[in-house]
């Protein structure tokens, strides 16, 4: 089998452009030899492709199975473009154009000398042309122009993945931004000859930040907003497409004394990740998905249309946060994931809480978030309504430090659910919410020392999440009206 | 006995007379004036000279009424050359819508290739609009001839780009709107065909094609508020530079043009 | 005796059979031949014609305008490169078509004019000009993508057509200045 690949040069103009470009790049190359890096610049050797098969592609946060063949061999890689409408978050609808109908598209895992049959298929429903430019792949374009195709018909190009490391993937179809900004990524690994380190467990994590015409949470389906995508100001940051995609049940499960690799890529189209999880210390990062590895790292950056490796072993149980460090984009728009980790504690590494005493330093101001415009919004008739609106003011603005199942985090953000301290006061839990809270409080027992800034809800959404609240995770129920909202407020 | 197959396709969709009909093959003046290519290598004007553009595209029945008379262009009997194998997928047969019937009546025809849509129009005397016609057409919206300085109507038209389109069956015809000219549907119900569709000289990738086209790709890089209509324009042109001539496509119909005679 | 004797008709027989293959035009058309297009042209001679003229020998066809400045004399000195390429016995199977899609200003004069001047060997090369609508079907139905662009210029994609004696296309070069090898790989392929 013999790469083809279509070179559509329409003037003799380009080539000459082109030919410049090469003419400066083998300048560079003479250049550099003088470091003695003289191999790594070498071409590359051909492996003989022995065999054929059909990759199996995954969605995330699941990875195909490490490559254990010896050899190179054809790989057919089949991926199906679907527009379709997802959840971005609760009670929010967003039309995601994606590879593989996922957000970030299917992983794709092949071995370094691999002969790579690539069939990208645009669904007959699509509306628009697609292609890909996979930055695994040495050539004009990352194949963007070979495998341009119109709805209802298929490419084929191929490649030789002749360098190692984890790329993204992406659409590289005018308008590019908006392509990519509607969650056409994904990472494709190219695994060394050698195969990669065994590890217990791998994830696929990518970073994506998104731009709709209403504001983070507001309800029903949203467009997209170019104007904030040009001026890089998203509603969105999220894990894995959507808010939530790595919490509560969706979390990433593991053991105390596995090793976890993540593959973190961030499709962008706008913003940096540091990426960092929160009490975890990367043993192994392959810097920038490279074969650089660095020990001992806190955070990492994942440029846009880049990717890092990030590796761990698990020594104690909790719940480890995956967020952008950039940290108000995990609070308030979205970035957070949970690896939860069972098994046995070990003390001597993370003792929890040993004492608890009083501090009084002069002044000690609660912290005060400024306060937004308020929107206009739908008022709730029913307690059923109050309820069901509720939900989604939850989702959007309670669920990162207290869970989706209500439960919070242990020794961090109390429960709410089964709490003992909500249901004695319903006005008390009025005021933490509108007014904020600090001190320690006894929730089912266990102190709490935290700060909850105050929300900068509406009356109205007030009423409806304390209401959500008292009606679900296990408590008593009952209604708080926004009149009563309105007089807690200091 | 033809004719009743038609009249009867007609009664069965219930909403239209047989007279309307023919009023779908209506046609409106639009008079010339000069058009900016969003992208070109020359930032010259492009000369429209005054045209009449069908007022709706056609119709899946306008279609079979055709095919009825032009038994090359049906279903299963079109040559490969001029269509590929999805050539009127929605229908049942070759005469025939099949379940959706009601639906499609009156529903733009789409997954016809390039060349049925030149020959539908060729037989009733008309051609495919160019792409310079088909621009200077849809920059109206409701009330003004050149609406490129409204966002909202180019927010609109990308809204509608970014659906993709699930339904077997489209929306009638007349169903979104009807601009300055009193044309209906130029955006937010199909793409449409255009009779040099393949001037659209990029590959698609989006960076590249610096050879040919350099403003296209410029001009998205440069933030000024004007790229809301280019972005518009850019998917117009990514999608026909993603086109071949016998491609049939499930959202991708046509309406016909004529020049304006002065003999 | 007998035995060389018959391994040598033998020999001649498969030879013959292998020098003699005979092209022709087929009765029934295949559905995706070009033959297909009924559109008439004129040659540089003047001469009306239809491709279907063109059936039952090879074709090696592209796209030109005969103002153009660089890249179309480059495509014609690849066509020429293709046919210094052949094989003495098949050069008299293979044909070059030109067709230009400038129709406006590529009258037979001037097509006759841009044969001359490259010393295009007129018993096996043709040359086409028809008009706008049927150059626009011929470039569609070649892929090939064109738009008029600034002085008088027309920018336009790069492809050289292989069309077996039946008129389907069964190769594409696509690019200026390509080796052609591959082409003629493709055009061998045909007395297989």
């Amino acid at each position: 089998m013999k790469p083809i690949r279509k070179n559509r040069l329409w003037l003799l103009a380009a080539s000459v452009v082109i030919a410049g470009v090469l003419g400066l790049h083998s300048c560079n190359t003479g250049s550099k030899s003088d470091a003695g890096d003289v191999d790594h610049l070498a071409p590359k050797t051909m492996e003989k492709i022995v065999g054929e098969e059909v990759a199996k592609l995954t969605s995330p946060p699941m990875v195909p199975p490490p490559i254990t063949r010896k050899n190179a061999t054809k790989v057919i890689v089949n991926l199906e473009i679907i527009e379709k409408e997802m959840r971005m978050a609760d009670g929010v609808t967003y039309t995601f154009w994606t590879y593989g109908g996922t957000v970030p598209g299917s992983f794709i895992r092949v071995r370094e000398g691999d002969f790579v049959e690539f069939h990208l298929k645009n669904h007959p429903d699509n509306k628009l042309p697609h292609n890909i430019d996979l930055h695994a792949v040495t050539g004009q374009g990352g194949g963007a122009a070979a495998s341009f195709t119109a709805p209802g018909h298929e490419s084929v190009f191929s490649f030789t993945a002749i360098n190692p490391g984890l790329y993204v993937y992406h659409c590289a179809t005018a308008p590019v931004g908006m392509h990519i900004a509607n969650g056409m990524y994904g990472l494709i690994l190219i695994e060394p000859k050698a195969g990669m380190p065994p590890v217990d467990k791998e994830f696929y994590v990518m970073q994506g930040d998104f731009y709709t015409k209403g504001s983070y949470g507001e309800s029903g389906h949203q467009p997209f907003d170019m104007e904030k995508a040009l001026k890089e100001i998203p509603d969105y940051v999220v894990f894995n497409g959507s808010v939530g995609a790595l919490t509560g049940d969706n979390a990433l499960k593991a053991k105390v004394g596995d090793k976890v690799r993540l593959y973190v890529g961030n499709g962008g189209p706008n913003l940096v990740s540091s990426f960092h999880v929160i009490g975890e210390i990367f043993d192994n990062v392959w810097v920038e998905g490279g074969t650089t590895v660095n020990h001992q790292l806190q955070t990492t950056l994942v440029p846009a249309g880049g990717s890092a490796i990030t590796e761990f072993r698990l020594d104690v149980p909790g719940n480890f946060i995956l967020v952008d460090h950039s940290i108000f984009r995990t609070f308030n728009k979205g970035s957070l994931g949970i690896l939860s980790v069972t098994g046995e504690e070990n003390k001597a590494i993370y003792s929890g809480k040993q004492d608890d005493r009083v501090y009084q330093p002069e002044g000690g101001a609660i912290q005060s978030m400024p306060e937004s415009k308020k929107p206009t919004e739908p008022v709730a008739k029913t307690l059923e309504e109050r309820i069901a609106a509720g939900k989604s003011v939850y989702a959007a603005n309670c669920q990162a430090c207290h869970q989706a199942d209500g439960k919070g985090i242990p020794k961090a953000f109390p429960p709410l659910a089964s709490s003992d301290y909500l249901n004695a006061d319903h006005k008390r839990a009025v005021s933490a919410v509108v007014n904020g809270l600090s001190g320690t409080i006894t929730v089912n027992g266990e102190k709490y020392d935290g700060v909850m800034p105050k929300q900068t809800l509406s009356d109205e959404a007030a009423a409806n999440v304390i209401t959500y609240v008292l009606n679900n995770f296990g408590n008593k129920g009952g209604e708080v009206k926004p009149e009563q909202v309105k007089a807690a407020r200091k | 006995m033809k004719n009743w197959l038609v009249i009867l396709t007609v009664i069965a969709a219930g909403t239209f007379a047989n007279a309307q009909v023919s009023d779908q093959a209506m046609m409106a003046t639009i008079r010339g004036g000069t058009y900016v290519p969003l992208y070109s290598l020359d930032t010259a004007a492009t000369i429209v000279k005054p045209f009449m553009l069908d007022v709706y595209p056609v119709t899946n029945l306008q279609f079979l009424e055709f095919v009825k008379k032009n038994e090359s262009w049906q279903k299963g009997k079109v040559k490969q050359l001029f269509a590929d194998s999805s050539y009127l997928r929605h229908w049942d047969g070759a005469l025939l819508f099949g379940k959706d019937s009601v639906k499609l009546a009156h529903a733009p025809v789409v997954n016809v290739s390039w060349y049925a849509a030149k020959a539908y129009c060729e037989c009733y005397g008309k051609r495919l609009p160019t792409v310079a016609e088909w621009e200077f057409a849809a920059l109206a919206n409701e009330t003004k001839p050149n609406a490129s300085a409204d966002s909202g109507f180019y927010q609109r038209i990308i809204d509608w780009y970014a659906k993709p389109s699930h339904n077997r069956a489209l929306k009638n015809i007349g169903s979104t709107f009807k601009n300055y000219y009193g044309v209906w549907d130029m955006h937010g119900l199909v793409w449409e065909w255009t009779q040099d569709f393949n001037s659209a000289l990029t590959s698609g990738e989006s960076r590249s094609d610096s050879s040919l086209d350099k403003d296209l790709f410029c001009g998205a890089g440069a933030v000024n508020a004007k790229n809301l209509k280019n972005y518009a324009a850019f998917m117009r042109y990514a999608m026909r530079s993603s086109l071949k001539a016998k491609y049939s496509v499930g959202n991708l119909g046509f309406r016909c043009a004529k020049d304006v005679h002065t003999p | 005796m007998n035995k060389i004797f018959f391994a040598c008709v033998t020999l001649l027989f498969v030879a013959s059979c292998h020098t003699k293959k005979e092209f022709k035009l087929p009765d029934v058309l295949p559905e995706n031949s070009i033959y297909n297009l009924t559109s008439e042209w004129k040659t540089q001679e003047g001469e009306t014609v239809q491709l279907k003229n063109f059936g039952g020998k090879i074709n090696v066809a592209a796209m030109i305008f005969t103002a153009c400045r660089s890249a179309c004399p480059r495509i014609t000195a690849d066509l020429q490169r293709i046919d210094a390429g052949l094989k003495n016995k098949h050069k008299s199977d293979v044909r070059f078509l030109l067709i230009s899609m400038d129709p406006e200003r590529d009258t037979p004069e001037k097509l006759k004019k841009f044969a001359l001047d490259h010393k295009l060997d007129l018993s096996r090369w043709t040359l086409l000009t028809g008009n706008a609508d049927d150059v626009m079907e011929i470039a569609n139905v070649l892929d090939v993508r064109f738009k008029a662009s600034k002085e008088n210029g027309i920018d336009h994609s790069n492809i050289i057509h292989v069309i077996d004696p039946s008129g389907v296309i069964v190769h594409q070069q696509v690019g200026l200045a390509i080796e052609p090898d591959e082409t003629l790989r493709a055009i061998e392929k045909l007395y297989e």
